[in-house]
């Protein structure tokens, strides 16, 4: 195996979870799809009807079960499927933000993007400067096992 | 269980259904309806059960209760047989509050929690008192949208111990008291949660424990001993302090000429015994018009929701039964200890159809017996 692809041990491999709208963002991604273009893996991307769904609860959620950073991949102000989602998820953002900062896991592990229509190499370069970002921050120190939380294994088939 | 919580003493008199703030509304609920499913039913039926999670662990029925069922420690005995099958209630706010808690379980966070402390007031890193803060730095973060100002109840604490001499350590790393977990039935996390606090207490060398929150008091004292064994450090609530130098006359206060309304909360009142320390220090402010809603002390009204689960149309009356026996007595001000009352009654006021009939003027305790210190 040439070095290139050789792991090395303290190599940090950043969990993100990545919240994704069905109407703007999905359909870069899906651009970014067809162009080919390659993006970082390390984020889990989930596809809702709206940004505007996602409130603090998920998001502390996914940092209790031990995620590194959210990513949130929404849409640009006016262009918004259901017109109030782009503002509610403003609103989130900015107490889920408030919250990190106390915690003191810090802000910038929640990131933002407005996505523009169909626009592959946009997205891919802001999910590769994400995970640049979250490795740069290093692991998240949040550290909570408990019994009700069943982890899935990355590796199983969905079907 | 059912021995420990003198369950088996329940005389089947009725006396708490007439007490309790969700019988009043949902016929289907009764606390001794509960104790008598919980002895007759098997287990796995008591557990699945939804009226598990209405309860408001208020205490009502257990002030009331003749035969001495310890019913709230009841309740959260079912609550942590259920969660340790996976079952819970209905989580408010998205889940959020939860997992704050269960973050802050981890052992390795470094918090920035200290952002309410005014340059004009003094705080050490190590000191024989320790001020205990709560989540309020968290609350008025969380509801900036109700205008929650819990943080003036700490800034309120600080004045007053600084005024009587008391410079306390503050723990920047002090964790959420658990009083939440435990009380939905999450006794690992709770546990979790009390020896990371015991942990931080014991850093800053402190004897003595002086919280202004009513449910950090409660669990500091009683459910953290019952829990953990001995802690090290006994917990007094603020008033107590406040009303001893009031007492001696350590403490002056300017005149005022308003009038509010002081409302129990719960833990303080009901479960911990503090009627009259308030009321007291209240009586020390010169022209304060001080009065009593219909319901207060003993049968003072809940403030409608616990532990951030199960949230309803129910829970909701019980906020706008409040807030309109309140508005009743005429006062400016409605005056309570508790964060989680604020927070409460303030989103009942944002009904759109009640709403302005609601409207009060909302304000800790601590935040306004610091305000009327006199300079």
């Amino acid at each position: 195996m040439s070095n290139k692809f050789k792991i090395c041990k303290d190599d940090f491999e950043p969990r993100i979870v990545g919240f994704v709208c069905n109407w703007g963002a999905y359909s870069s991604l899906e651009m970014a799809g067809v162009n080919k273009l390659k993006y970082a893996p390390d984020v889990k991307l989930i596809r809702l009807m709206c940004l505007g769904r996602v409130h603090t609860g998920l998001v502390l959620k996914a940092f209790e079960m031990g995620a590194d950073g959210i990513l949130l991949l929404g849409c640009p102000p006016g262009s918004c499927h259901y017109e109030f989602g782009v503002d509610r998820t403003k609103e989130s953002v900015a107490q889920m933000k408030k919250m990190l900062n106390l915690l003191g896991l810090g802000s910038k592990r929640v990131h933002l993007v407005e996505v523009p229509p169909d626009d592959g190499e946009f997205v891919a370069r802001r999910i590769n400067a994400f995970v640049k970002r979250t490795k740069d921050l290093g692991p998240s120190p949040v550290k909570y096992a408990p019994s009700q939380i069943e982890m899935v294994d990355p590796s199983a088939s969905l079907f | 269980m059912i021995a420990t919580t003198k369950a088996y003493a329940c005389l089947d008199c009725g006396k708490c259904t007439a007490a309790c703030p969700i019988s009043r509304y949902d016929s289907g609920f009764s606390p001794r309806m509960l104790v008598y499913d919980a002895i007759h039913e098997t287990d796995i039926e008591i557990v699945h059960d939804d009226r598990l999670w209405q309860c408001l662990t208020c205490a009502s029925c257990e002030t009331i209760c003749t035969s001495g069922v310890r019913y709230g420690e009841f309740i959260r005995t079912l609550r942590g047989d259920a969660s340790e099958q996976g079952i819970t209630g209905q989580c408010t706010h998205g889940g959020a509050l939860q997992s704050l808690m269960h973050i802050m379980a981890s052992d390795d966070l470094k918090q920035n929690r200290l952002d309410w402390v005014p340059k004009q007031l003094e705080t050490a890193t190590t000191s024989d008192t320790l001020f205990f803060v709560g989540c309020a730095p968290y609350f008025d973060s969380f509801f900036s949208n109700l205008e929650v100002k819990t943080r003036r109840a700490a800034q309120g604490s600080l004045a007053l111990l600084n005024r009587m001499g008391i410079i306390p350590a503050v723990s920047p790393d002090e964790r959420c008291c658990g009083h939440d977990l435990l009380n939905s039935g999450d006794i690992d996390g709770f546990k979790k949660l009390a020896n990371q606090n015991v942990k931080e207490i014991s850093k800053t060398g402190a004897k003595r424990v002086v919280t202004s929150c009513p449910e950090g008091y409660h669990t500091l004292k009683v459910e953290y001993p019952r829990y953990l064994g001995n802690t090290g450090f006994e917990v007094v609530h603020l008033t107590e302090l406040v009303a001893e130098a009031v007492a001696k006359g350590e403490l002056s206060f300017n005149k005022t000429k308003r009038k509010v309304a002081y409302h129990d909360p719960c833990r303080l009142g009901r479960m911990s015994g503090i009627y009259d320390e308030p009321r007291a220090i209240l009586d020390a402010i010169p022209g304060l018009t001080v009065v009593e809603m219909s319901h207060h002390r003993g049968t003072a009204l809940c403030c409608g929701t616990q532990s951030w689960i199960n949230c309803g149309a129910i829970n909701k009356q019980l906020q706008v039964d409040l807030l309109k026996e309140a508005k009743a007595t005429g006062a400016d001000v409605l005056l309570t200890a508790c964060p989680k009352c604020q927070i409460h009654l303030k989103c009942a006021m944002h009904d759109e159809v009640l709403g302005q009939d609601l409207k009060i003027k909302i304000q800790d305790f601590a935040g306004f017996v610091a305000g009327a210190l006199a300079r």
